[in-house]
C-alpha cells in the first residue's frame, strides 16, 4: 500500500487551490514549497497547528475535514484497510460506480482513517506511514493505542497537534503534548493557532477545554501574567487557554476559524448571556497583540481556511513573518472583499441569477427563478466568493451546490449542477458578515450593542 | 475506591467531562457512579428569544 501521493496529484491540488485563490505563478511556487516539505518523509514533522475549540458546533473542523477527504488520490483513503480494521464492508475505490456515489463514503472512511493515522506515529517513535499501511498490522497497533495517543491528525500538509473533535486521546493524556507544542516542541518551535467557536468574554466558566494536569500529574498551565493562573487539576477555561497559547513566543499567528471565532457569530447573537465575542476582540481586551486572521463563514469553505495558513507558511521567513492582506473586518482580501469594479458586491457580481443582459430579475416568491434580493437574500452586502467557489467542492474543484444557486441553469460551468443539483435556492444568510445572525445590514455592520434584531426576512 | 476524571472527552462534537467513581466489590474495582458534565454553554434558547420565528431554522441548526 502506498502512502505517497504523486507529484502530479500534489500539483493538481496546489494548482486548484491557487487558481481558486487567485494566486500568481510565483505565489504558487512558494505555496508548493511550503506544503510539499512535510511530504518528503513521514518521519519529518509537519508544520504544527493547534486547534482550540471554544463555543463551537464542530461545523468548522468538519468542513475542513470534508475537503481534505474528498481530495482525489488522497493517500488516506484505503477501503481494504478500513474494512480489515473495522469490518465496515466498504466498497473499494475501483468498485465505486461514480464519483458522486463515492464521495460520502470517502468522507466517512477518512474520518476514521484520520484518527488512526498519526496516532501510531505519535506513539511509536520512528514509525513511518509505510510501516503503518503495510499488510501486517499486528505489530503496529498496540492494544492501548487509543489510550496512549496524544496528538495530531494528518492533513498531509500540516500536523494538527490538538483538536478535541478528532483526536483520540482524552483526559490528561494529551495535555502534556499540548504544553510541549505550546512551549516550542513543534516544527521550528512555532505553531499556528486555529480557534473555532466564540470566546465567552462575560464569564470564562461558560466553556472549559481541558483540566490543568497532564499524565504525569504536573500542571499544564504554570505561572501567570499574560494569562490567568490556574490551579493544578482545575478546569482551564477557553479564555485562559486562548491567552496561554496566544502569548506563547512560538505562536506565529491565529486563524479565527468561522464566524463565531471571528465576530461572535451565533453564540454572540443578540440576547446571548455569555458575552460571546470573537478572538480578536477578546485578545485586544486583554492587551494581547498576536496577529489574528478572521476566516468567517458558517462554516467557512475549506479553501478559505487553508489560504491564511498556507500564506503564513509560504511567505514568511525566519524573523520576518508575513500575513495576508486583510480588510477592515480582518478577513483576507484575497478570499473576501474582492474588488469587482462595479457598484454591486462581489457576491452579486458573480451571482448567476441574472438575465442574459446581466440584470437581476426579482423572484416573485421563494422557489421562483431570479434574484432573491427582495426575499431576504443578504448577497447585497456580503463579500464572499461563494457564487464562484460554491460549497462541497469535489475532487476536481467543482462545486456540488451552494446556498443560493441558480434556477434552471448551470450556476457553475463544468460542475455537477444540472436542473436539480446546485439549486438550493435559499436566500444568502450573510454568514460571513460581522452582524450575523442579527442582520443589521451594512450601515452598522459589526455593531453588536444594538438591541434591535431585524430578523432574516424583515431586513 | 478511586475517582477517575476524564476532561476533556474527545472525538465528539462538543465539550464533555466524565467523573467516574469506583469501588472494590471484593473481586475487582467496579464503577459505582458516573457523572457527565457538558462544560460548554451558549444559551441558544436565549438567543432565539424575541426573534422572528422564521429565523429559527437558520439559527437553531448551528448548535
Amino acid at each position: 500500500m502506498n502512502f505517497n501521493i504523486t507529484r502530479r496529484q500534489f500539483l493538481q491540488y496546489c494548482t486548484a487551490s491557487a487558481a481558486a485563490l487567485g494566486l500568481s505563478q510565483t505565489d504558487l511556487l512558494k505555496l508548493e514549497k511550503a506544503l510539499a516539505a512535510p511530504q518528503k518523509a513521514c518521519t519529518q514533522p509537519s508544520p504544527s497547528v493547534i486547534w482550540l475549540t471554544a463555543q463551537a458546533c464542530s461545523g468548522c473542523p468538519v468542513s475542513l475535514l470534508n475537503r481534505v477527504n474528498s481530495y482525489e488520490g488522497n493517500p488516506y483513503y484505503d477501503a481494504d484497510m478500513l474494512n480489515a480494521l473495522y469490518g465496515l464492508g466498504l466498497p473499494t475505490p475501483g468498485a465505486l460506480g461514480n464519483d458522486m456515489a463515492g464521495l460520502p463514503l470517502q468522507v466517512v472512511n477518512d474520518a476514521a482513517d484520520l484518527l488512526v493515522g498519526d496516532a501510531v506515529r505519535a506513539v511509536v517513535p520512528g514509525l513511518t506511514r509505510s510501516n503503518l499501511w503495510s499488510d501486517d498490522m499486528s505489530g503496529v497497533l498496540p492494544g492501548s493505542l487509543l489510550d496512549a495517543y496524544a496528538g495530531a491528525f494528518p492533513t498531509g500538509y500540516v500536523t494538527l497537534e490538538w483538536n478535541s473533535t478528532v483526536m483520540a486521546a482524552a483526559g490528561d493524556l494529551p495535555a502534556g503534548h499540548l504544553q510541549r507544542i505550546r512551549n516550542g516542541a513543534g516544527i521550528l518551535g512555532v505553531f499556528v493557532l486555529v480557534v473555532d467557536g466564540a470566546i465567552p468574554a462575560a464569564n470564562g466558566n461558560y466553556c472549559f477545554v481541558f483540566d490543568n494536569v497532564d499524565d504525569t500529574g504536573a500542571a499544564v498551565l504554570t505561572g501567570s501574567g499574560s494569562y490567568p493562573s490556574v490551579a493544578l487539576g482545575a478546569p482551564v477555561t477557553a479564555n485562559a487557554a486562548l491567552q496561554w497559547l496566544a502569548t506563547s513566543p512560538g505562536c506565529i499567528g491565529i486563524v479565527a476559524q468561522g464566524t463565531c471565532a471571528s465576530y461572535g457569530g451565533i453564540p454572540g447573537g443578540a440576547g446571548n448571556r455569555t458575552g460571546a465575542t470573537g478572538v480578536k476582540a477578546f485578545l485586544q481586551s486583554k492587551g494581547i497583540a498576536t496577529p489574528v486572521i478572521n476566516v468567517p463563514g458558517c462554516p467557512p469553505h475549506p479553501d478559505w481556511t487553508v489560504y491564511p495558513v498556507a500564506y503564513i507558511l509560504a511567505m514568511s521567513q525566519p524573523g520576518n513573518l508575513q500575513y495576508p492582506p486583510m480588510d477592515q473586518y480582518g478577513r483576507p482580501t484575497a478570499v473576501y472583499s474582492g474588488s469587482t469594479g462595479d457598484s454591486v458586491t462581489p457576491f452579486c457580481h458573480d451571482c448567476p441569477n441574472k438575465d442574459t443582459q446581466g440584470t437581476p430579475q426579482a423572484a416573485q416568491k421563494l422557489g421562483d427563478a431570479g434574484c432573491l434580493g427582495s426575499k431576504g437574500c443578504k448577497g447585497q452586502y456580503t463579500v464572499g466568493d461563494c457564487p464562484k467557489r460554491g460549497k462541497n467542492t469535489t475532487d476536481d474543484g467543482f462545486s456540488m451546490n451552494w446556498c443560493v444557486g441558480a434556477s434552471g441553469q448551470n450556476s457553475n460551468p463544468g460542475s455537477w449542477s444540472c436542473s436539480h443539483i446546485g439549486e438550493a435556492r435559499h436566500p444568502c444568510q450573510g454568514c460571513i458578515m460581522p452582524d450575523f445572525p442579527d442582520w443589521k445590514g451594512l450601515t452598522n455592520a459589526g455593531d453588536k450593542t444594538s438591541k434591535r434584531v431585524k430578523g432574516f426576512y424583515n431586513s | 475506591m478511586a475517582t477517575i476524571k476524564i476532561a476533556p472527552v474527545n472525538r465528539l462534537e462538543g465539550h464533555l467531562d466524565v467523573d467516574a467513581t469506583t469501588a472494590n466489590d471484593g473481586f475487582s474495582e467496579v464503577v459505582t457512579d458516573v457523572k457527565n458534565m457538558v462544560v460548554m454553554f451558549r444559551g441558544m434558547e436565549n438567543i432565539m428569544q424575541k426573534r422572528d420565528p422564521r429565523d429559527a431554522p437558520i439559527i437553531a441548526p448551528r448548535t
